[in-house]
């Protein structure tokens, strides 16, 4: 990052401040831990809250006088497991179109292969070509239900493309689990951005927001020893130096991410927020503006307790905030003087 | 957490941590105070008045001790980076004149610093003693039901 971008951060930074009142029924009083566990944290929360978010969800695409309705068989999927994806084929006039051929093919995880680093990223991106085609026709009711099969090393990012009548989509399929690692990151981002209507369309915009700007952390930061980016695939178990399985090899814990202070801070953030709903927000800008949110159960007379709270937690926010200018001034006053 | 922990805390994890417990260990309020200054709270539903009071008293503690260390951090600082910048000159400069100018610029730099570490030596050996002083009044008054409120 050039000195220029520094300093203009550092005056973002400075120029406003956010207070955030959060209400969760049970806390830990940890820490963030090690940067490569947060990721794995905030990618597996992500990922259980999309699973959730988007556990009905069906891809509606029309195409001239045909409409495809798509939809897994099952809510999440593990790579090496096999699936069926129902496919509802129509006429906007006729309705259910029976015996309509439907094809489908298996795409990969796209590949970030190293390059050399072209605004600030270290890899570019290229997707595989689809495998294993398997063609169907609708029954009477014209609905089929294909099958397909995720291999063993499959990433996220592995998805279904549909064909039928001239239409195509292409849906990425949801996986039960997934790793702090950039695959995830950009999982994560494209399906949040596909989410349709949701129950909470505020936490699929936070994923889809905070997805991408891990993912494009990490495909600046330099690998312990290697090309590329720091791609961050690792197990929960390989990051705490254990064997994967009983009996295999014991493995070293990976070098620690260099993470700027600036990408720390981002990261610590998006950790302590995770899938929370924000009860009471202040947001209090240098020229005096003093903007407060509340979402309906904050505004209610019952939680005073958490007005007082969040009330009391401005104040110190803005007498803290007020001490880290004063410092910068007599750092600044020191040097002249 | 002393100021120096809290320092040190900010520096290493890019936040300081408060947090509230009751005395079973369930943890009440939790405040994360970023280095940018932005404040996140997470609190149970059912937070009694003085748990807030108690919080909010161990989070302004937290952040003047912090603001105490960190002034003195930045001061000495600042001279430092006028000493290095009076040293360099020194060197750059030929003669009787740059060497003169080094030793001035290397003494002014030296006496604050040194000035600055017996302070936090200081500081650090009260901050202990505090601590040491503090801990059976607080048993006392967990024994004493004071949580309860």
């Amino acid at each position: 990052m050039s000195v220029k971008e520094r300093i203009r951060l550092l005056a973002r930074d400075l120029t406003s401040l956010e207070i955030n009142t959060i209400r969760r029924g049970s806390i830990t009083g940890e820490s963030m831990p090690d940067p490569r566990h947060a990721l794995f944290d905030v990618a597996s929360e992500y990922n259980a809250e999309l699973n959730r978010l988007l556990r009905d969800d069906c891809r509606v695409v029309a195409g001239g006088r045909t409409e495809l309705r798509c939809r897994f068989s099952q809510p999440a999927y593990t790579a090496g497991d096999e699936g069926l994806v129902e496919v509802r084929v129509s006429d906007v006039e006729a309705g259910a179109q029976g015996g309509a051929a439907v094809v489908v093919r298996t795409c990969p995880a796209p590949v970030f292969a190293a390059t050399t680093a072209r605004g600030g990223a270290r890899v570019a991106r290229t997707d595989p070509a689809p495998r294993g085609q398997v063609q169907a026709a609708c029954d009477a009711s014209g609905v089929a239900n294909i099958p397909f099969s995720l291999a063993e090393d499959d990433l996220p990012g592995v998805a279904i493309e549909i064909e039928a009548g001239g239409v195509r989509t292409r849906m990425l399929v949801p996986l039960r689990k997934v790793r702090g690692s950039l695959h995830a990151f950009h999982y994560l981002n494209v399906r949040a951005n596909e989410a349709g209507d949701c129950a909470q369309p505020w936490l699929a915009r936070r994923i889809e927001l905070n997805s991408i700007r891990l993912a494009t952390l990490l495909e600046t930061i330099e690998p312990p020893g290697g090309k590329g980016c720091d791609q961050n695939d690792y197990s929960r178990r390989h990051l705490n130096g254990a064997a994967e399985r009983d009996g295999d090899e014991v493995r070293e814990k990976p070098a620690d991410l260099k993470l700027s202070t600036t990408d720390r801070v981002t990261l610590r953030k998006i950790w302590e927020l995770g899938c929370e709903e924000i009860l009471m927000q202040t947001l209090v800008q240098l020229d005096g503006d003093v903007v407060t949110r509340l979402t309906d159960d904050g505004a209610r007379e019952e939680a005073s307790t958490m007005h007082r709270l969040h009330s009391e937690g401005v104040r110190v926010a803005t007498q803290s905030w007020r001490h880290l200018v004063d410092s910068l001034g007599s750092f600044a006053r020191s040097l002249f003087q | 957490m002393s100021g120096l922990g809290a320092l040190a805390s900010l520096a290493r994890l890019g936040g300081i941590t408060v947090v509230t417990a009751d005395p079973a260990g369930r943890v009440l309020v939790r405040s994360v105070i970023q280095p940018d200054g932005d404040l996140i709270t997470v609190a149970v539903p059912d937070l009694s008045e003085g748990t807030v009071e108690r919080h909010i008293a161990r989070l302004s503690r937290e952040v003047e001790a912090a603001h105490r260390l960190r002034r003195r951090l930045v001061q000495g600082l600042g001279v430092a980076v006028a000493g290095a910048v009076a040293l360099s000159g020194g060197a750059m400069t030929d003669g009787e004149p740059g060497t003169w100018m080094a030793w001035l610029g290397g003494g002014c730099t030296a006496a604050p610093c040194g000035v600055g570490l017996v302070t936090l030596w200081r500081a650090r050996r009260w901050l202990r003693a505090r601590r040491a002083e503090s801990r059976p009044r607080a048993a006392l008054e967990a024994a004493e039901g004071a949580w309860d409120d």
